[in-house]
Order: structure tokens, then sequence, then C-alpha cells
């Protein structure tokens, strides 16, 4: 039996060992709730979930594959699975694509890019799917450089690593510049098949998703210290909202650090196209992520971005502006694994592997508390069951109207409304985001009018809705009014379900057609199929034998 | 040459981060207990007609 080798687990083992070191309060039974971050024990599959929604396709078609995936396993394994998968794939990879002649550069590598303020900022923010996206981006560069060198089945590689990013439109547009950019446009056709669940609702949906220009400034990069929104970027931090800020980001020491990790990183980008001459294409995609993090701060930069948001559909994407530092990371990594390596000193090398996670310790352990799991209340199964069973037709509306919640049952952390996710039918929430207790419209079509009927009072059947849910121990106002001609059904602790009586018609407001939407996710799904299959059977030998004119 | 200067930097760098990190260490576990921020829970609807943050520029 031949002895194992430890040079080749040792950065998978690595790897690993960052995300438990992170996830570890995580992983007890339950669900972690925080931020954008809502999973649930058996999320349904609603049309929303497959791009056939009211409102812009933000979570297509993440909804739909947590939603299959949790009729094969209990949701929080689900979440704890993708968590763990989001944290330690991007150092996995990362590790593996640099161009190093020994294993410890490579582990630099690892750690430079899986233990970053961008981690942090986005897990405490609870954008998973992010996470997701910037955890395939090294094996998507790898796919990419392998295809511009024309190995076979690489394509297929470079559709697979993209797919877990594709979730979301924010992931796959990352995805899809790190292909681009290591692939060249011949892989275009491939990822627009890929992302087409998520880009053919958003075209198709009637409206435009446009934003408020103001929304430009309170998304726009930030500064953490006194080194400025410039230095934060370049340290893969800056992101809007200053409380999933680690408290590491905000100390004086920070900014004189992240420059010194830059200065070293280029000093081994050299080094990096010498080895690897495509990888240039990465340092210009890692420009192009840093300019567009910092755009709303260049001259004219914010009135244009405002501009965009405002009158270019869809480019509302661009509002949250410091995710495209993703870009930057992997750059940064792999220059600062190579300026070690060129150190020559073992020393060196294991200081710098430890630097990263000395220099950011309150990432480790959930953020030092900031995560933890919890259980949803016993009213939400009852109020689920009893939308399973009941025959009265109708959505749901979930009051009070507002699209996060705090409940003491989750120790007060801010969190997205879980009933889109829990209730078995569609649940209309009000999509109004306040930031520093300033609303930024909804976007949701439905909506307008379901508010102007619970203002008046009026009847909500001939709207859609069926039930009204009430979410008790969270801010907001409900008016009893609202309440007085409905029937209860259930009344708990932390939520009360009524009936609308009366008829209930279907809704006016409709998402996009349901025939292309659907077209774009079977194609995109066989797409997927037919990749894993060209992964698995010897197509490639194929095709080169064809090419050089021998029969297989 | 070069390679000293970055054993140098990396030295610098670390001994930075260990001020960097203990700092962030003692802020953090020095936050208050969570269970006194429980005593400051939200008030019930009906209450506080107030709104939730999605975050805080």
């Amino acid at each position: 039996m031949k002895p194992l080798n430890a040079k080749v687990f040792a950065l998978p083992a690595l790897s690993a060992a960052l995300a438990l070191a992170v996830l570890a309060p995580v992983l007890t039974p339950g669900f972690t709730l925080v931020g954008d971050m809502v999973f649930s024990p058996d999320q349904p599959l609603l049309p929303a979930a497959v791009g056939l929604g009211t409102t812009p396709p933000r979570s297509v078609p993440a909804d739909a594959v947590v939603a299959v995936l949790t009729w094969l396993l209990p949701g929080d394994l689900v979440q704890k699975l993708l968590l763990l998968a989001a944290l330690s794939l991007g150092a996995w990879g990362a590790g593996r694509l640099a161009p190093a002649r020994s294993l410890g550069p490579r582990l630099v590598a690892a750690t430079a890019y899986g233990w970053t303020p961008f981690v942090a900022e986005r897990l405490f923010m609870g954008h998973w799917p992010y996470l997701l996206a910037y955890a395939c981006l090294p094996w998507v560069a790898a796919a990419g450089l392998a295809h511009r060198r024309g190995e076979p089945k690489s394509l297929a590689r470079l559709v697979l690593w993209s797919l877990p990013a594709a979730l979301t439109p924010t992931g796959g547009l990352l995805a899809a510049g790190t292909a681009l950019a290591t692939a060249g446009w011949r892989a275009l056709p491939a990822l627009a098949l890929l992302n087409a669940p998520w880009w053919v609702p958003s075209v198709l949906r009637p409206g435009s998703v446009l934003s408020a220009p103001e929304a430009v400034d309170w998304f726009s990069a930030r500064a953490e210290n006194w080194g400025g929104t410039v230095v934060s970027v370049l340290g893969t931090g800056g992101f809007w909202n200053s409380s999933v800020t680690p408290v590491s980001r905000e100390l004086p020491v920070t900014p004189v650090l992240t420059l010194l990790v830059v200065a070293v990183a280029a000093a081994g980008w050299p080094v990096l196209v010498r080895r690897l001459p495509e990888a240039t294409r990465l340092l210009w995609l890692g420009a192009a992520g840093l300019l567009l993090a910092l755009a709303a701060h260049l001259p004219f930069g914010a009135a244009a971005m405002r501009w965009l948001v405002s009158e270019v559909p869809g480019a509302a994407l661009l509002r949250d502006a410091q995710k495209w530092v993703a870009w930057w990371a992997l750059p940064l990594a792999l220059g600062f694994a190579l300026a070690v390596e060129a150190a020559r000193r073992r020393a060196v090398v294991a200081v710098a592997v430890l630097l990263p996670l000395v220099v950011t310790p309150d990432l480790a352990w959930g953020g030092m508390g900031r995560l933890d799991t919890v259980q949803y209340p016993a009213d939400w199964a009852v109020v689920r069951d009893v939308l399973a069973r009941d025959e009265h037709p109708g959505d749901v509306v979930s009051l009070p109207l507002g699209a996060f919640r705090r409940f003491g049952w989750n120790e007060n952390r801010t969190q997205l409304d879980p009933a889109p996710r829990f209730l078995p039918r569609t649940t209309v929430v009000d999509d109004t985001v306040h930031v520093d207790g300033r609303p930024l419209p909804g976007e949701d079509t439905r909506l307008p009018a379901i508010r102007e009927a619970l203002r008046h009072n009026a009847d909500l059947g001939p709207l859609g809705i069926g039930w009204v849910l009430v979410e008790h121990g969270t801010p907001g106002r409900v008016d009893p009014r609202t309440l007085e001609g409905l029937v209860p059904v259930h009344r708990g602790e932390w939520l009360d379900l009524y009936r609308v009586p009366g008829r209930i018609t279907p809704p006016r407001d409709t998402g996009p057609p349901r025939v292309p939407v659907l077209a774009a996710d079977a194609a995109a799904a066989l797409f997927v199929a037919g990749c894993l299959l060209w992964q698995v059977i010897p197509a490639g030998r194929f095709t080169r034998n064809r090419r050089r004119g021998v029969t297989p | 040459m070069s390679s000293r200067i970055i054993a140098a930097a990396v030295a610098v760098a670390a001994g930075l981060a260990l001020a960097v990190g203990g700092a962030a260490t003692l802020v953090s576990l020095a936050r208050p207990d969570r269970g006194i921020d429980l005593q400051n829970a939200p008030a019930g609807n009906g209450v506080d007609g107030g709104v939730v943050d999605y975050g805080t520029k």
C-alpha cells in the first residue's frame, strides 16, 4: 500500500480547514439566516424561482436549484454544503492555478484568495451565491486558459465550472468575465446559453428594471479606514454596508498593510506573466474590476453611473459596484504567492500563508459569533401546512410591508423575509429597501396595487391575494383595520394567517411570457447535461482522431 | 536583492498583521453580550412603525 502523498492533499486540506475555521458555528443543526441569505426546510419550486415572477430574477435559477436540492436533502444541510463549497473551492482553485514550483507558494495563493475582506463582508451580508461565484473564478480561469490552449473538453469544463456561479445574474457575469478574459470571445455563445435562465426573463419582463439614481451613492464602495475608498477596495474590502465590515478593516494599520501586500503582489506579477503569459488577461480583468468598483468615485463616474442605472434597463446590476473586486482578488493572490516564492525562505512562506488569517481574524468562527444557527418557530411549519392543504385559492401577502425582518428568535439579525422561500404559494413582500432609513422603491410590478388596497382597506381578492400573513416580533406596523374583514385561520406567537373572503381572481400583473422563459431554462439544463456527458464519454479522443483522418 | 526586499516586506506585513489581528480579536471578543442585546428587542407590530434597514452606509 502506497503512503499518502502529503503534497497532493495539502492544498485541499488547507482549503477545507479555512472553510471549517469560518463555518464551524454554522455546522450545527439549524439555519443561518442573515442579510440576503434565506434557506428553509423544504423550499417550494414556485414560478418566480424559474424566472416567471413579477420581480426581477435576482435569485434565478438559484431558488429553483435550491428547491430541487431540498427535495433530496434537508434545507439546512443544503445550506451548509453550499457554504462549505463556497468557502473552500476558491482557496483550492487559486492554489492550483498559481504557476508555482513548489507547494508553499500554492498554499500562500490559497489563503490569500480564500481568506479576504471580500469573503468576510459578503458572507456577513448573506451573499452566498456571490461567494460561490467567487470560489469558481480560479477554476473558470483554469478551464478558460486550457480552452485557449486547445485542450480537449475544456469548453465543457469551462461551462461546468461557470454553472455554480451562474445561479444568479451577478455570479453569472463574474464568471463570464473571467471566462471571456481567459478563453476569448469564442466562449460567448456557451456562456450566453448557460446564463439564459436569468437574462431571458430579464429581457422579456414587462416593465424595465430601472433603479433610482441615488442608489448609486448608497451602494457604492466606501472607505473603511483612513486609507480611503481606493485602499479599501485594493484590499478587496470597501463593501457599502458598514454594519457588516469586520473590525479589523477599521484599524489604523490596515491601509499600510494593504499597500504592502499590493506592492509585494506587484513584484510577483512579472513572474506570473513569464510563467503563464495568458495571465496578463487576468491582470487586465483585475484592473477592470477595480475600475468598476471605484467608478462612482472617479471624475464624472457617479454621474455616469446614475444615468446608467436610471435609464438603461438592467444596469441596476452595477449599483453594488464593489462586487467586481472579485476579479481583482485573483491576480492579487497569484502575484503575492509568486513574489513570496521568489524570497526563497521557508519562514517567509509560512508567515505569508498565515498572513491573511492574522490580518482578518474576525472572519473566523462565523465572524466571531456573527453567524449562528437557529430553528424556525413551529408557527412557520403550521402555516406552511395550512397553505399546502387548504383549497382556498390565491397568493399570500406578507405583513408588515417590508423586505427585511429582525426576529427575536433569530437574535434580531437583519434578514430577508423567509416567507417567499418557506411557504408553498407565491408570497408577495414589499421589496422596498431602506438604507439608513431612506427608502429605495421596489421593483415588484404587483406591489403598488396591493399597497394601495391595503392603504384603503380594499378587497385583496381581485388582486389575486387569497391569504394574509402577519409576522410578529419584527419592526413594522400592521393597520388593525386591514385585518378586520379577514378570516383568522392561525394565530401564533410569531405568525398569524388570515384568509381573504370572497372571490379570488388571478392576478392581472404577471411576469414574463412562459414559453420562452421555460424554453430558456430547458435549453440551459440540456446544455449542462450535454457538457456533463461530454466530460464523461471519450468524445474528445473521437474528435482528435477525426481531425487526423483516423477512423475511430 | 529583490528576494530580500520581499522577505522584509512580508516580515513587516506580518508584524503589522499581528497588531491588526490582535486588536481586532480583542475588540470582537469585547463586544457586548448578545443576551443583553435581546433585552432591547424591537417592539411588536402595532407598537413601533419602524422599518428594518437593509444596511447602513
